[in-house]
């Protein structure tokens, strides 16, 4: 079969700095075929955005795109014909569309839903403005959206995040390409929402015949929908190939580190993660050899030598290393005897925080009077155990109320009603004046490193704040000490001490947003998404750190997160949120082994597993509609709408959390 | 990164300069040739009369034409609560009792004859009959009786000396009464504007103020304010001449650039000259410029304020020291107002008829004497004071003569606070001396041909500026001369002899400059005789325009 | 909708009577006595009394406010010291004019200004970007009056082609109108123009990093289009508020305008009126700047929830 796309040796460049040139794109030679759907992973910095940009030619000067595109209907390279040119604009959207990252921004919030959709069938397919209605408004029932005709009128604004993303598929599979790419669309949703779309974006070009290009960092999906993956490294290809042979045989050095960096759903307690070591990679200073050798565990000197191609090791599948598949199985072994098994904590018997019945409500007002018109109820009811030592992971959806729960317990915000007792005190209405002592022992990591830290203040400051606040280091003597010490617990150079926040790496932040919650010597740390901003690479390294300071130094972590395998992965036991009640507690292993309530496993069903193998045989369980808004809430079960099982008794009861033996509560009908 | 900002900025910069050196060039080449400026020439300041640019000894004078007059703007018309009689707007259409010829004669115009009674303090005017205002009402003697006394009403009656009594005796004769014996009665009464008592009745002040109903050779067309004023000529005029031109109109120009180049545009047929720098443009293009002005014109001075006396200004010798030798006056005139200002050190306008050329006794500035006679005064080392002057009204410019005299004063070690003022507290506080007992005032004043009112209101013992000073004995005996004078001879040498004392002697008051008036006429605007056209010497039948 | 229009209209209304609560104080502490101001600075003491009296300053401030307002409420503002022809008449004689010239150079100048703006944004970097720019720098930095009197000596002077001054209404005298009008128009638009061009180009260039911008292209749209469709709507909504703004300047901005010009309008009345100390007058005049900037505002209200959906919404 012919490819539809074709690059040979395309390379996109972007300057800095005066004369250089930075080349985002080092020389990428991929291709499509008709119906396939294709994965390109890579983390930042790869340029697997910029790759399928610079097909598209959506990259403006200064940047420059040379090499050789070649796409079936048009002749020659493409790349010749100029950026606004009638061939290339035709392509765009007319023979290839795009989905982007961020729906909230990507559709124009003063033109109506249907206009934008109707806008690209009347470019491309030349029908008139009654007869492309009618089209858009055929193809926003496809994917999904109700009242078609009605919403046809209605802005940008008045639609959620997954909404507004099936609008982009709608709006881009309408004009009939034959290709889709989806480059990070569902980073930015839920993880229901986000297997909802991958699903729709699956079925609709299947049946229309339409090639996906998925653009993402996220192995999991990968191994669910793609057939065929490229891997992207600094710019290159080091490794492609088919799905279930990539899977099980990883040639690349790399391949194998993300393989072995990343949770997955279906580990044992007992895996460990195995982090990529060192910084992505500087593309202004890019080495005339092997991109990867800084990090690789596999490498040798002869690596130094020239820069490898990609050659083929087995049918379809290639790869770009110096060193030959079975040198690098060789090795494998030798490496991976290596790692560290995962350090052993010690799990006490005693309760260090227990939360009854929080609530936590958020009153509205409207008009000018401002009058109360209702309230949000962000949490609404919670109550559970930590104990000394264990993990307690925390997952749900947005709008769940897992980050309004953290602050509640940080005392950063006064919860409504209930209480939080910690070692035998309330605090949950206690003054600040009282709360002083408490502030020190329970402490907070935040999600995002870049403006957690105060741009102004030095390393060493921001991490020695605590120790002035509290007062516990008596000496100058003492608290550079301690601040030394600090440094060196979350693995950096005491010597970077006075540096400024910018000058640090992302990963490098959270680890002085680790050190910093550790200067007052917490019993617990709450742990608001602590790695979900970082690179695949890095998160390993977070966790790692993290799980090694608990088995030092015995903390409680509250590990708030959305990503299920990186909280299966580190939680001892979990609790699962929705609409701002727990609707199941469980032990990490058996909440995958056996969940109970529907939205666990339905929960659990969207999370795709990197083994295409293992996620091929799981069942998947579907969810009706999306996240409700948090001021609608019905009198019963808050997911009686969406559930599957919902009867009479949900709508108007609410379920308490129930003992169903082996440690694992839920607030369900189905188990009285 | 850094290099392509940087050459952003050069294009940038290269881009600006040439747009800026362009503008230039433009800007530059109308200036050539700067007039130098004629130093401090005092001695020349006597204004001939005659001598019109525009006057050609038996040209033919044509029929028709109109000539064009700019103001920066007008002041209201008939408006006895602000007190102006008429300004140099209303004669094409109002007329006098009596208007007066180059050697100071009164001749007969709306009033046909008079007498005056020197023993009953009585004038008696006989009004012309026959004589119809543009609205067709008559006028007679009840619309004098009117006019000079409704002067009374809005308290500006010291205008026409504050006559006891004013009545018409019949329809074509008025009596004029005064309390005293002056040699003034005729300056007093002869020049006053005759309004219509009629339209007034009938009409109101707020009309009148705004439309002008005289009887002169030309009736009020059109009045828009703010914008212009026209006059055409009234055909129903009572005299047997008709005057050439067909219409005359006032345009309000406020920018005096704007006026400049409306002149030299061609636009408009006269131009008074409003600052230094117009003038010399208007000269450096070749256009010759006429004095007018003579006998009336503006004058500025300081007044020390003598009522403290501990104070060192309250001393004779330092008075003197500073004015005479202390500060450079003819450099202060020409440097502050070019040509159109000059020092003279006597008290009002040159073109009076007491004025001789000996009333001149300063001789440019002595810094080093000025220190000396202050230090005998017993100042060794100076003093400190204070100079209060008026921001706006009358008194614009004052600010640039008190920086001036700080600047001047330093040098012989007087230290000068400079005080600005709002006008009207200038004069009613410390003009009057209720506020200030020491230091300096700004004044200006505008001199009309009445030398002996001006001087009665402002610097008789219970004038306005008497406020700041003691009068000495000797200054009270000569001004009581002044008064008790029965003819006009002796009325100017007691003049004179009271401004020697006043200026030179006492040293009260100290001229700082006067300000000449320099008008332009185009080349197709003629006039003869006495009528220039901007003043009260105007005769509209002596005035024509070319065809053009 | 229609709740928030009724609620500026209320803040209008408000706004209005704060500012003649400010305008008649404000004037009554100016240092100028009125009764000198009205009869002239030299009158006796009896006289001063009767005036005193005539304008009411023996009753107290407040109550002299209410007198004024009252007065006001039925359009009597008084008789104008210096004209003595009630302030309404001399107002509306020049009010004509100036909203003649201000609204005239408004559309001249919003378009191309506007227009402007686009281009530069479009062309940014390249060489047109910079001549506009830099022009348009140079434009709004030198004063009106400095630009009115260069162009009156250029046009004027050296080249004879235009009268100096004065002011016609059009269907007066079309072709006098139009050649005193001329120098007088380009100098107001200007400013404008200088002023919307920078302002349009900074938010046209907002939009155009917008993200929805990219989906246009990946759409394959024509640029042409994209800039005319999406992204001029969205980088002209600030835009709506510089035409608000200088609504408000509809009045008063001309006054050097007028004044070197010779033009009997408005804003030569303010400012003369203050110099004058006519009280009326300037209390009337700035009532009627307040008064014209408010309706201003709501119309640039109005309109932002015409052209931007997402204001209604909420």
């Amino acid at each position: 079969m012919s490819n539809l796309v074709e690059t040979k040796n395309l390379v996109t460049t972007f300057p800095y700095d005066g004369k250089k040139r930075i080349r985002a794109v080092d020389g990428v030679s991929l291709n499509l075929k008709q119906g396939e759907i294709v994965g390109l992973v890579g983390e930042s910095g790869s340029g697997k955005s910029v790759t399928v940009m610079s097909i598209l030619q959506l990259i403006l000067p200064p940047g420059k795109i040379s090499g050789e595109v070649n796409i079936e209907g048009i002749k020659g390279n493409i790349l010749d014909y100029g950026m606004f040119s009638d061939e290339v604009r035709s392509t765009r959207g007319g023979k290839i569309g795009m989905i982007f990252q961020e729906p909230m921004t990507s559709l124009n919030p003063i033109l109506t839903v249907g206009y934008q959709i109707q806008e690209n069938i009347m470019t491309h397919l030349g029908l008139k403005e009654s007869e492309a209605k009618q089209k858009a408004i055929e193809m926003m029932k496809r994917v999904g959206i109700a009242n078609a005709e009605q919403r046809f009128e209605q802005y940008p604004m008045q639609f959620s995040g997954g909404m507004r993303q099936r609008i982009m598929i709608a709006m881009v599979l309408a004009a009939k390409p034959d290709v889709l790419i989806a480059d990070e669309a569902t980073t930015a949703l839920d993880v229901t929402t986000q297997a909802q779309i991958l699903e729709l974006i699956r079925d609709l070009a299947k049946k229309e015949n339409v090639t996906v290009v998925i653009v993402t960092h996220n192995l999991g999906l990968i191994a669910r929908y793609a057939d065929r993956i490229y891997v992207m490294y600094s710019g290159h290809i080091v490794e492609s190939g088919e799905k279930f042979e990539m899977f099980e045989r990883p040639a690349h050095p790399y391949t194998r580190g993300l393989l072995n960096a990343v949770p997955r759903l279906d580990d044992d307690k007992t895996r460990r993660l195995v982090p990529i070591e060192g910084l992505p990679p500087n593309p202004a200073n890019m080495p005339p050899y092997c991109k990867f050798f800084d990090r690789c565990l596999y490498r040798e000197d002869r690596c130094k030598e020239r820069m490898c191609e990609l050659e083929p090791i087995s049918e379809n599948h290639f790869v770009r290393c110096c060193l030959s598949v079975e040198e690098l199985d060789k090795k494998r072994d030798q490496i991976e005897g290596q790692f560290k098994s995962a350090p052993v904590k010690t799990i006490s018997g005693e309760v260090c925080l227990e939360v009854r019945d929080l609530k936590m409500h958020f009153p509205v007002y409207r008009g000018i009077m401002k009058k109360h018109v209702g309230d949000v109820h962000a949490v609404d009811g919670v109550s559970f155990k930590v104990y000394t030592g264990e993990t307690l992971g925390i997952v749900g959806e947005s709008g769940c109320g897992k980050s309004t729960l953290a602050k509640c317990i940080m005392r950063a915000t006064k919860p409504t009603a209930g209480e939080i007792i910690y070692k035998g005190t309330d605090m949950a209405l206690l003054k600040d004046r009282a709360l002083k002592p408490f502030r020190s022992k329970i402490t907070m990591i935040f999600q995002d490193p870049f403006s957690s830290l105060d741009p102004r203040q030095t390393a060493g400051s921001i991490v020695g704040e605590p120790l002035k606040i509290n007062k516990i280091t008596k000496t100058r003597e003492e608290y550079n000490d301690r601040v030394d010490e600090l440094f060196r617990l979350v693995g950096l150079d005491p010597e970077y001490r006075s540096r400024l926040p910018r000058e640090f790496s992302g990963g490098q932040r959270q680890r002085l947003g680790i050190a910093r919650a550790l200067a007052s010597s917490p019993d617990v740390i709450i742990c608001d998404e602590p790695v979900s901003a970082l690179d695949v690479s890095i998160q390993a390294q977070i966790i790692n750190l993290l799980e090694e300071l608990q088995a030092k130094l015995q903390i409680t972590y509250l590990f708030i997160a959305h990503d299920l395998s990186v909280v299966k992965h580190i939680s001892d036991r979990i609790i699962v949120m929705y609409l701002g009640t727990v609707v199941e507690e469980s032990p990490a292993e058996l909440l995958y082994s056996n969940p109970q309530h529907p939205y666990t496993k339905a929960l659990l069903s969207a999370v795709p597993i990197s083994d295409p193998k293992v996620d091929a045989q799981r069942e998947r369980i579907k969810l009706i509609g999306e996240i409700p808004s948090v001021m609608a809430r019905s009198a019963g079960c808050p997911f009686c709408e969406r559930c599957q099982y919902a009867s009479e008794r949900c709508r108007t009861e609410k379920p308490k959390l129930k003992d169903c033996g082996n440690g694992q509560l839920v607030a369900c009908f189905l188990y009285d | 990164m850094k290099n392509t900002n940087f050459r952003h900025f050069l294009k940038h910069c290269v881009l600006g300069i040439t747009i800026f050196a362009l503008v230039l060039a433009f800007a530059g080449c109308g200036q050539k040739g700067s007039v130098s400026t004629p130093s401090g020439t005092h001695t020349d300041s006597k204004i001939s009369g005659t001598g019109s640019a525009n006057y050609v000894e038996g040209a033919e004078r044509t029929k028709g034409g109109e000539v064009v007059n700019v103001v920066t703007a007008f002041n209201g018309f008939f408006a006895p609560k602000s007190q102006t009689t008429a300004m140099d707007v209303c004669w094409p259409a109002l007329e006098t009792l009596g208007y007066q010829t180059a050697d100071g004669v009164w001749k007969p115009k709306l009033a046909e004859s008079w007498e005056i009674d020197s023993d009953k303090f009585t004038v008696t005017l006989h009004i012309r009959k026959g004589v119809k205002f543009h609205n067709g009402d008559t006028f007679d003697a009840k619309d004098v009786e009117w006019t000079l006394s409704v002067r009374n009403t809005y308290g500006t009656a010291s205008n026409i000396g504050s006559p006891v009594s004013i009545k018409a005796t019949d329809d074509y004769t008025v009596v004029v009464t005064y309390k005293s014996f002056s040699l003034d009665y005729l300056n007093w009464l002869l020049p006053q504007f005759m309004y219509s008592k009629d339209t007034f009745d009938e009409k109101g002040e707020n009309w009148v103020i705004n439309n002008i109903v005289g009887t002169g050779p030309y009736k009020m067309k059109e009045y828009i304010p703010d914008d212009h004023l026209t006059y055409v000529r009234a055909d129903s005029y009572w005299g047997d001449k008709t005057a050439y031109v067909d219409t005359f109109t006032w345009r309000v120009i406020p920018d005096t650039t704007a006026q400049v180049a409306a002149f030299m545009n061609g636009e408009i047929s006269r131009l008074s000259a409003p600052n230094a720098t117009a003038l010399k443009l208007l000269e450096s293009k070749g256009y010759k410029g006429v004095e007018a002005g003579a006998l009336a014109g503006m004058q500025f001075y300081i007044m020390p304020i003598t009522l403290d006396t501990t104070s060192p200004l309250s001393k004779k010798e330092v008075r003197q020291a500073i004015y005479t030798y202390g500060i450079d006056w003819d450099a202060m005139a020409s440097s502050l107002g070019g040509g159109t200002y000059y020092h003279t050190d006597a008290y009002g306008v040159t073109g009076n008829p007491y004025y001789t050329k000996d009333l001149e006794f300063t001789n440019g500035p002595d810094y080093a004497k000025a220190k000396k006679l202050l230090a005998d005064a017993g100042y060794p080392n100076g003093f400190s004071t204070k100079l209060y002057y008026g921001t706006g009204g009358q008194f614009v410019g004052s600010d640039a003569i008190a920086t001036y005299a700080q600047a001047e004063l330093a040098k012989i070690g007087v230290t000068v606070e400079c005080v600005p003022l709002d006008p009207t507290v200038l004069q009613n506080d410390y003009m009057k001396g209720k506020v200030a007992k020491s230091g300096m005032l700004i004044g200006g004043t505008y001199f009309t041909p009445l030398q002996t009112q001006r001087l009665n209101q402002m610097h008789s013992p219970n004038g306005t500026m008497s406020g700041v000073m003691t009068y000495s004995d000797k200054l009270l005996e000569l001004f009581n001369k002044i008064g008790a004078a029965k003819t006009q001879e002796d009325q100017n040498k007691a003049l004179r002899d009271f401004v020697v004392q006043y200026v030179q002697v006492d040293s009260n008051y100290w001229p700082v400059y006067n300000s000449r008036t320099v008008e332009f006429y185009q080349k197709w605007t003629h006039y003869s005789g006495n009528a220039r056209i901007g003043n009260a010497g105007f005769d509209p039948f002596e005035i024509w325009v070319d065809k053009h | 909708m229609t709740r928030y229009l009724l609620n500026r209209l209320g803040q209008t209304i408000l706004i209005m009577i704060l500012v003649s609560f400010l305008t008649f104080f404000l004037v009554s502490i100016m240092p100028r006595d009125p009764v000198y101001a009205l009869y002239g600075s030299t009158i006796d003491q009896e006289q001063y009394e009767i005036g005193y009296k005539e304008l009411n300053l023996d009753k107290p401030i407040i109550q002299r406010y209410f007198i004024w307002a009252n007065k006001a409420l039925h359009g009597d503002f008084g008789i104008s010291y210096k004209y003595s022809t009630p302030v309404t008449k001399v107002i509306s004689d020049k009010i004509g004019v100036t909203l003649y010239l201000s609204i005239f150079s408004m559309i001249i100048s919003m378009p191309i200004g506007i227009l402007l703006g686009i281009i530069t944004a479009v062309k940014r970097g390249k060489w047109q970007d910079t001549v506009l720019t830099l022009l348009a720098n140079i434009t709004a930095s030198i004063p009106s009056f400095v630009i009115a009197v260069v162009l009156m000596w250029v046009f004027v002077i050296k080249l004879k082609l235009l009268p100096t001054s004065g002011f016609t209404l059009p269907w007066v005298d079309f072709g006098k109108s139009m050649k005193q009008g001329v120098l007088p128009l380009v100098c107001l638009s200007l400013v404008g123009i200088a002023g919307t061009c920078r302002q349009t180009r900074s938010s046209m260039l907002e939009a155009i990093r917008q993200d929805y911008v990219r989906t246009a292209r990946s759409k394959g749209l024509k640029e042409g289009f994209i800039i005319y469709k999406h992204v001029m709507r969205n980088g002209l909504v600030p835009i709506i508020t510089l035409i608000g703004g200088s609504l408000g300047n509809l009045i008063a901005g001309s006054a050097f305008i007028e004044n070197v010009f010779g033009i009997p309008g408005m804003g030569n009345l303010l400012v003369n009126s203050v110099n004058n100390v006519d009280i009326p007058v300037m209390q009337a005049s700035v009532m009627l700047t307040a008064l014209v900037v408010s309706v201003a505002y709501l119309v640039t209200d109005f309109l932002y929830v015409a052209v931007d959906p997402r204001i209604s919404l909420r």
